[in-house]
């Protein structure tokens, strides 16, 4: 019986390693040669808005900040890469808070990656700051 | 940020030094404080730190001033109490050979997954989707925004990051962040495998109290050997910080005798515990209710009524941060916003438990990600079945708070007004993720026995040859790991303190592989690019390879201009040695050409177009 048990208890242990091992395999170590675009989207995006979370900060700007996609609010939502984006934003920009179905604010943002600025920013928005790859940061001029 | 984590671990370390029971030793009870102490630790720190945010804009000054004060009266309270303690009741002799065998066994696994979660780590260093878009926004907007960040996050346009959701983690990793300076993700990491680090430890340590070292080991070889464990533990979601309080709770009501004034101090950690679960995710609260239900089962006088009492006392205690959240901070749960009446017909929906059910036993079997499931050889030692062991005293909590938390995670789907099968395939592993360690404890309480009756002594010949595996199957794995190659890489040469490696550059198909072989197409231009880092190479270095292409042409290889390499190439394979130039630190791209145009792979046209092969690429 205490025969049994032993081996039972280190068949448990086998397969335990046979899984980690397994594991080991699929889960591939980083590149060596960095990359000078950061594979993980968060980082890419975390660099992508650095600028504009500096000119939001030098412009005093708080509280709730308008945010422009590549497509109209009502087509974000349903648009998986899009809404991504979107959220990836926010997790860059916070603690604004980026409300993606406004057109009233009087600071926002936009990030374009498809469409042009002209195509998809209000005429009452004039930028105050562009970012670069499609990053801009917007002044509501008129009322 | 070292300094953060071990300043939380001391003064967890110190609170249960304090509160556990008198009369029971430190080398008893040593696994268990050190382990509960970083689990604890974490969670009172992060605690404070959420009541500085809400009052200063500087929380980590205050929030260190309360640790401070707090590390002092600890110290001072287990400088009075001196109490050595004696061993109350005998730990299980041990089966020395076995013992060594599992410690070697989990050791190694240990290390191979500290790797593997290391690796994790570098491929997403914010996390999982959840822990970005949920646990470390809340924490950058507890850090960034100052005392009105409750304020911020209730704001409609974001409820989507769930600003209900407790704060525990978050604040913990708000906490490290300001004690850096600095929002590097590598403190959100250390926070989340901290925390799974804690659970094993705490894991083996409540099985080795009670049980012995050699089922305890065991169990930590079951959940390090879960490779969603592993490749969850660095991923900063809030599930295993959950799973380390749920079983914290659970393992010391199991620890201490119910009908003993002397383990009162088990029962008032295991209520500490089961608050800062609910602190952790809103499924803590049903965990917390429910141990308290289930130790309030019989205990209606005398030790067992004071012992409930305590298990209480530290519940109410760590649930003040949840009431104060709770009434004043957060907005209503997704869950629970929608009308809860018309939703009382789905628990009897028979589509809807059809689908729960199937989830549950779908997904009960694979969560883990095993490539080998391991609940047939875990079966195994109840082959046996007369020789089982049987849950006593507060170990029968175990599988009864196992059975509640299934049942209530099961009527939650029912009742939610989410789409039920995105609400399942989107949670519902982490859910019982976060119930498998509690699992393994009373799967290893329940096991057969296997002490020894007396003292056994294992021969010199058997050490020196356990000794000798060890070291080489650890110098093997060492190898093994240290050469793999990444996604795209295709191989890789150390050369003293330096590392040469050859990847795929641009202009080539998708790579195909079939046994051994490894191969990709381009269509007539395609690069290699070569990485060295650590130094300069001292020998030199070949490349080789295997080209073969559509039809007969010239391959050129050059490097930067200077050609390296030429030859025919036809349909039958031919093989190629580069030489390669002394390499700098840094990249250089080796590129493949051809003088004639590629081939279209369907005579149509409209597929790829192939020129040449690339196979099987070494670097010697």
């Amino acid at each position: 019986m205490r025969a049994w048990t032993a081996i039972t208890w280190l068949l448990v242990a086998i397969v335990g390693a046979w899984n980690i091992a397994q594991m080991a395999r699929r889960v591939l170590p980083a590149p060596r040669a960095t990359a000078a675009v950061p594979a993980n989207v968060v980082l890419r995006h975390e660099r992508r808005m650095a600028s504009v979370r500096e000119a939001l900060a030098t412009h005093g700007v708080r509280g709730t900040v308008g945010y422009f996609a590549d497509l109209p609010p009502a087509q974000l939502r349903g648009d998986a890469a899009g809404m991504e984006a979107y959220f990836l934003s926010q997790f860059a920009l916070a603690p604004w808070i980026l409300d993606a179905t406004s057109e009233q604010c009087e600071w926002a943002v936009a990030n374009l990656q498809r469409v042009g600025a002209r195509e998809r920013v209000p005429p009452a928005y004039r930028m105050v700051h562009d970012s670069g790859d499609g990053v801009l940061l917007l002044r509501r001029s008129a009322p | 940020m070292i300094a953060a984590l071990l300043s939380a671990w001391t003064l967890g370390v110190l609170l249960v030094a304090v509160l556990r029971p008198a009369g029971s030793s430190w080398r008893r009870d040593g696994a268990v404080v050190v382990s509960l102490g970083l689990l604890l630790g974490l969670g009172v720190t992060s605690t404070l730190f959420f009541f500085a945010s809400l009052a200063s804009a500087r929380p980590a000054f205050w929030a260190g001033a309360g640790e401070l004060v707090l590390g002092v009266f600890l110290a001072w309270r287990l400088a009075r109490r001196a109490n050595p303690g004696t061993e109350l009741r005998p730990t299980p002799a041990a089966n020395p050979g076995l013992q060594w065998i599992l410690a070697w066994i989990f050791g190694q696994l240990a290390v191979v997954a500290g790797v593997v979660a290391w690796r994790s780590y570098l491929a997403e260093p914010y996390g999982g989707w959840d822990g970005w878009a949920i646990w470390n926004l809340h924490a950058r907007f507890m850090l960034r925004a100052g005392p009105e960040w409750p304020l911020l996050l209730a704001a409609p346009s974001i409820n989507w990051t769930h600003p209900d959701y407790p704060r525990l983690l978050p604040a913990a990793v708000a906490r490290i962040w300001a004690w850096a300076g600095n929002e590097t993700p590598a403190a959100s990491a250390l926070v989340s495998g901290a925390f799974a680090a804690g659970l094993v430890g705490l894991l083996v340590a409540v099985v080795a109290r009670v049980r012995g070292l050699t089922v305890g080991l065991l169990g930590g070889v079951v959940l390090v050997g879960t490779p969603f464990f592993v490749t969850f533990a660095p991923n900063q979601h809030a599930d295993i910080p959950l799973a380390g309080f749920i079983l914290a709770a659970v393992g010391l009501v199991a620890l201490g005798d119910r009908r003993s004034d002397t383990d009162r101090g088990w029962f008032l950690v295991a209520g500490l515990c089961a608050g800062l679960a609910a602190w952790t995710k809103n499924e803590g609260l049903l965990s917390a209710l429910g141990l308290a239900a289930v130790v309030a089962v019989g205990a209606k006088r005398g030790a067992a009524r004071r012992n409930l009492t305590g298990l209480l006392a530290g519940l109410a205690i760590a649930l003040v941060p949840v009431v104060v959240f709770k009434i004043w901070h957060a907005p209503a749960n997704d869950l629970m916003a929608a009308p809860f009446g018309p939703r009382l017909g789905q628990l009897v929906d028979a589509a809807r438990l059809d689908l729960v059910f199937r989830a549950f036993g779908r997904e009960s079997l694979r969560f883990g990600e095993w490539s080998l499931t391991p609940f047939a050889v875990m079966a195994l030692p109840f082959a046996a079945w007369r020789a089982r062991r049987h849950w006593v005293g507060g170990e029968r909590v175990i599988p009864a708070m196992l059975a509640l938390m299934l049942a209530g995670y099961a009527t939650t789907y029912l009742l939610s007004p989410l789409d039920l099968k995105w609400h399942l395939d989107t949670s519902l592993v982490r859910l019982l993720l976060q119930l498998w360690p509690m699992a393994i404890v009373a799967w290893c309480l329940a096991l057969p026995a296997l002490e020894v009756t007396g003292p056994v002594r294992a021969s010199r010949g058997w050490l020196a040859l356990f000794a000798v595996t060890s070291v080489a199957a650890a110098l093997g794995t060492t190898a093994l790991l240290s050469r793999q190659l990444a996604a795209g890489e295709l191989a890789l040469r150390r050369d003293g303190g330096a590392t040469i490696t050859a990847a795929w550059g641009a202009g080539w198909y998708p790579v195909e592989q079939h046994g051994r072989d490894r191969w990709a197409w381009s269509g007539g231009r395609g690069t290699v690019q070569l990485n060295v880092d650590g130094g300069g190479l001292r020998a030199p270095v070949t490349m080789r390879c295997r080209l073969r292409a559509t039809a007969a042409r010239t391959v050129v290889v050059t490097l930067g201009g200077r050609e390296l390499w030429r030859g025919a190439v036809a349909a039958d394979y031919v093989d190629v040695a580069v030489a390669l130039p002394p390499l700098p630190t840094g990249t250089a791209a080796l590129e493949f050409t051809t003088d004639l145009p590629g081939t279209p792979e369907t005579p149509g046209g409209g597929g790829r177009v192939l020129a040449f092969a690339l196979y099987n690429v070494e670097l010697r």
